[in-house]
């Protein structure tokens, strides 16, 4: 009787460790917090959307975007133009750096932008950026199998222009 | 014994009103030697009885029915109750993890693909500056 008792326990502080396993994320709790909260935006594109771009028209998406896209799973960003510092900060300390690794880090007169990263076994499963300067803050968390490299060629093989088109196009489908 | 007397036992054993007292009579009576040819079937109904009074159960037999019937530890509660336990983890966990960080802000998947398109193109413009700061 004694083992049976002590098998739920060790279940009960298995299910506490997993919800806050759950909760260690930290564009994840800095999401929670201010995903409802108005001076955010807030976009997010879950892992059950990444499966349905299948269904999309990708012809005019560049080869390059298209096989860093595939390879995504969920994507998130949070920004506001509210006392863009204070929550740059916020954020910082909310992220576990024992979880990320630091990967550039820019600092001039305008900008502020770090990406981290969460890796294992040679993938970054994960990238995080967060970027501030006077007009905002923003952090985005793409969660997936990142190819680094790719993704920094990808701003070379687009011009801003392409850019522009795209939030046109957003627009567009609206 | 008179088989008048016999008969008239015969008679409330088959309405089934005879004492025990009178079916061991009529047991006794059956297993004499004098029973009338007319009778000689209830010969074997007598003594069937008595033969399977002798019938005693099997060794252990007390104890294999025991076995089968006793009250089990609740071991079976306490399976349930893990099982319960890890859906509830489980569930939680998806339930944490799904909520509120993903709920969609698209509903068009070509609209979420342009802001993932944008969102790799900032991402991607950003780490250029970091990895070519002179440019």
């Amino acid at each position: 009787m004694m083992m049976y008792k002590k098998l739920l326990v060790v279940l009960g502080l298995l299910l506490v460790g997993a919800v806050s396993y759950a909760q260690d994320d930290a564009i994840g709790k800095f999401f929670g917090k201010y995903v409802e909260d108005s001076r955010f935006s807030v976009v997010s594109v879950s892992p059950k959307m990444f499966r349905l771009f299948s269904k999309v028209n990708w012809d005019t998406i560049p080869a390059d975007l298209r096989q860093t896209v595939s390879k995504l799973q969920s994507l998130r960003i949070i920004s506001t133009e509210t006392t863009p510092y204070v929550f740059y900060k916020e954020a910082l300390a909310k992220i576990d750096m024992r979880e990320y690794e630091e990967l550039i880090t820019v600092r001039d007169k305008n900008d502020n932008i770090r990406f981290v990263v969460k890796e294992s076994g040679g993938i970054i499963h994960e990238l995080l950026m967060i970027a501030v300067d006077k007009d905002g803050f923003t952090m985005m968390s793409f969660v997936g199998d990142i190819d680094l490299d790719k993704l920094a060629r990808l701003s070379a093989s687009m011009d801003i222009k392409g850019l522009e088109d795209l939030k046109n196009a957003k627009r567009k489908n609206k | 014994m008179e088989r008048g007397q016999i008969a008239q036992l015969l008679e409330k054993y088959w309405q089934v009103e005879t004492t025990v007292e009178e079916e061991k009579m009529l047991e006794e009576y059956f297993r004499g030697t004098d029973v009338p040819l007319e009778w000689e079937s209830y010969r074997d109904i007598f003594s069937f009885y008595e033969r399977e009074r002798g019938v005693k159960p099997g060794e252990g037999l007390e104890e294999r029915i025991m076995e089968v019937v006793r009250p089990r530890p609740r071991l079976r509660g306490a399976w349930w109750s893990a099982a319960a336990v890890i859906v509830l983890g489980l569930g939680l966990s998806l339930y944490q993890r799904d909520k509120p960080a993903m709920k969609d802000t698209y509903d068009d998947p070509q609209q979420a693909l342009a802001a993932v398109q944008k969102a790799l193109l900032i991402a991607s413009r950003n780490m250029h500056k970091g990895l070519h700061p002179l440019k």
